[in-house]
């Protein structure tokens, strides 16, 4: 078993994880998030070829313009490789770049014609981000109860705060990466919530087991640093599985999946963190305070004079 | 008791023989699971209002289509305004296209007329609606009037006393009913023109909905690819293989033969979603896929969690199969509450979330289900199975 001094350092990565707050919910604010068409709306395209055309034809063409991530759906068709008739969704576009988006699409693909041209609102509107919020706190309020019940009012604290931290820290860093972002955030988001509360719950577990089994005159620092120890290999082993996971998605994925699966490799990494370094910590601190309190004055005072 | 532990070997080697013909050969996924817009496309419906429309107007017709789509029991429809006057609807997974297409551009406009033809009171009038079966009626639709509707109807069963008023629903006349006495309560019901209690339910929903603001007409409808796009989606297939096999790859490594029989259990717990997905026709998406995932890492989490238990407990100094029990034994209050923690988190996000969210958060029930039957369950009972191998002689090759 490793022996590192996690707790011992809990300054160190208070102010690491302060400053990585800092940095995210600093992003968000002053640089914002890259929102995609899915909220902002674009324009759509109905394109008529002479020839049949892939997806993924039409797709290189817009990766050339630099709007690979448009939607691109063939019409007439619903599992079908190529059709004639295509429906694109491109974001807003200046004359420019939609003349030169116009040129390429013939020089790369051939004659067709433009049947259609609209502007089109996003399919993703504040309201259901707010929903999709509201739901994700009422049911952080039975997480919290449940460990409230099954652990105590300390850890479903120090928890469900490490939960929303890891939530909030990816956020924050995809605004600071700036990569664009579509109505995956949410599933990504949701993954990530989940993921940090499994972690937590583990790590937590293991505290709750020493603690029932405490050995006498062991310090509460001494306590959760053996835990954390005898949990780190699994740490360890589980973040790696899941972060080689989440990069091979990302390299070998779609190009529409890549803000998921890069929002979902931040977000890991933080949640193996902070059930470590950051979760784990906040609890030590308030535990080491109340078990203070209620030591007994005659030991207190008996410390007073040595 | 070594044939035992042989038989448990033969029956893996199926296993995983099994779960490899039916993932290439019957490929259950594309040909039994219900897809979604983004995932397998559906129809592209457009809609044009008849009349010159106000933006207002058009963004309360878009609130109001999304509410029946809802309703419809359609998964995470696509919406948008395009251009001035025309709404845009993607549906997928619909059973009826056609009664689809046509339910969400219906105007439902409920009309209380007087014995002259006079208008009493309107949909705009309405609390709300709901169906039920009524002894002596049949299938009815409830109405509950709101505070103005109300007094409109008591005023106007006061007035027409013995006479009759007519109930017009879109331009039809459903109900021509006689006044027996003043209704002030604010309740009636409608009767007549509802074969089914599907079409009075149809009908409760379309008028708790509202009316669409101004008239709309179906100007294209045609079947259309994924919104993710067909080659992304390739793409994506691929890199999710590529995950599975380092995934698989990693537990080998590490774990060597336990790690062996934690990929049979993760090939059974794939088996396990593909079939309560087909099962319950749930719908699967990208945000569904998602849950699918976190509960497999969940259940890749949970083995790893069990064979560090029983490292610890070989350390310890304990024989193989005393490791086991111990080592599950202590894993599982860990396993539990946070399997149980999952599933009340994603209950609640089912209850209170739409669209996404619901799609994530039933993928994510039925993953963590079945991830604790084969993380746990499968996994104990290889592992139990091989304890009278030759493994068990070579404890690094068990356990790496």
């Amino acid at each position: 078993m490793p022996h590192f001094d996690f707790i011992g350092h809990r300054r160190t990565w208070f102010i690491v994880s302060l400053v990585v707050l800092v940095i995210a919910v600093g992003s968000l604010f002053l640089r914002g998030l890259n929102l995609g068409i899915d909220f902002t709306g674009g324009i759509t395209y109905n394109l008529q070829f002479q020839k049949p055309v892939s997806a993924a034809e039409v797709r290189s063409v817009l990766q050339g313009q630099h709007i690979g991530n448009s939607v691109i759906q063939l019409v007439g068709t619903e599992s079908g490789q190529t059709s004639r008739s295509v429906l694109v969704e491109t974001p807003a576009l200046t004359e420019h770049a939609r003349y030169s988006l116009q040129t390429a699409l013939q020089s790369h693909l051939g004659k067709y014609q433009i049947t259609g041209l609209n502007k089109v609102t996003g399919t993703f509107s504040s309201e259901l981000v707010q929903a999709g919020i509201l739901a994700v706190l009422i049911a952080s309020l039975a997480i919290v109860l449940y460990m409230m019940i099954r652990f105590d009012l300390r850890f479903a604290l120090t928890g469900i705060a490490a939960i929303f931290y890891d939530a909030i820290v990816t956020i924050g860093l995809v605004a600071l990466i700036h990569f664009q972002i579509s109505q995956n955030i949410v599933p990504a988001v949701l993954i990530i919530i989940g993921y940090s509360l499994n972690d937590r719950i583990i790590i937590f577990d293991r505290i709750r087991e020493n603690m029932r089994l405490r050995k006498r005159g062991e310090s509460l620092l001494e306590l959760t640093n053996r835990s954390l120890n005898q949990t780190l290999a699994r740490s360890i082993i589980t973040a790696v599985v899941v972060i080689l996971a989440m990069a091979a998605l990302l390299i070998f994925g779609g190009t529409t999946t890549h803000d998921l699966s890069a929002a979902i490799l931040i977000g890991v990494v933080f949640g193996a963190y902070s059930s470590i370094l950051f979760a784990s910590p906040l609890w030590y601190i308030w535990v080491d305070r109340a078990e203070r309190a209620s030591a007994p004055a005659s030991r207190r005072a008996a410390k007073a004079e040595r | 008791m070594r044939g035992r532990g042989i038989l448990g070997l033969i029956l893996i080697v199926v296993v995983v023989a099994a779960v490899y013909a039916y993932f290439t050969a019957v490929n259950p996924v594309t040909r039994f699971v219900k897809e979604g817009l983004d995932l397998k496309g559906g129809v592209h419906v457009v809609l044009q209002a008849t009349h010159p429309a106000t933006h207002a107007d058009m963004l309360k017709a878009e609130t109001i289509i999304a509410y029946r789509a809802n309703k419809l029991g359609i998964s995470e429809p696509s919406i948008q305004l395009q251009g001035n006057n025309q709404i845009i609807v993607d549906l997928a997974g619909v059973k009826n296209q056609q009664e689809a297409i046509q339910m969400i551009g219906q105007t439902a406009q409920l009309v209380f007329k007087g014995p002259q033809g006079q208008i009493i009171l309107t949909g705009k009038d309405l609390a709300s609606a709901s169906a039920s079966i009524d002894q002596g009626y049949g299938n009815v639709v409830n109405l509950q009037f709101n505070a103005e509707g109300t007094k409109l109807f008591a005023d106007a069963t006061q007035k027409y006393l013995n006479q009759s008023i007519s109930i017009w629903l879109d331009k039809n006349e459903i109900e021509n009913a006689n006044v027996q006495s003043v209704i002030t309560g604010g309740q009636a019901f409608i009767y007549g023109g509802f074969p089914t209690l599907t079409k009075a339910q149809q009908t409760a929903d379309l008028l708790n909905s509202g009316a669409l603001p101004i008239p709309m007409r179906i100007i294209d409808a045609q079947t259309v690819s994924p919104t993710l796009g067909q080659d992304s989606i390739h793409a994506s297939a691929v890199a999710i293989l590529i995950a599975m096999a380092l995934i698989i790859l990693i537990m080998l490594g590490i774990y060597r033969y336990a790690g062996f029989i934690a990929d049979i259990a993760l090939a059974i717990y794939l088996i396990l979603v593909v079939g309560a997905l087909v099962a319950f026709g749930a719908v699967l998406t990208l945000p569904g896929i998602a849950g699918i995932i976190l509960s497999a890492a969940i259940a890749v989490d949970a083995n790893v969690i069990i064979f560090a238990r029983i490292r610890d407990e070989l350390r310890a100094g304990r024989t193989l199969g005393a490791a086991i029990d111990h080592g599950f034994k202590n894993a599982l209050r860990a396993i539990m509450d946070s399997n149980v923690s999952t599933v009340i988190a994603a209950a609640v996000l089912y209850y209170f979330g739409t669209g996404e969210v619901r799609g994530f958060a039933v993928t994510l029930i039925i993953g963590i289900l079945a991830s604790f039957v084969t993380a746990v369950g499968v996994t104990r009972y290889l592992l139990r199975l091989s304890e009278d191998t030759v493994l068990v002689r070579n404890q690094k090759l068990f356990l790496g």
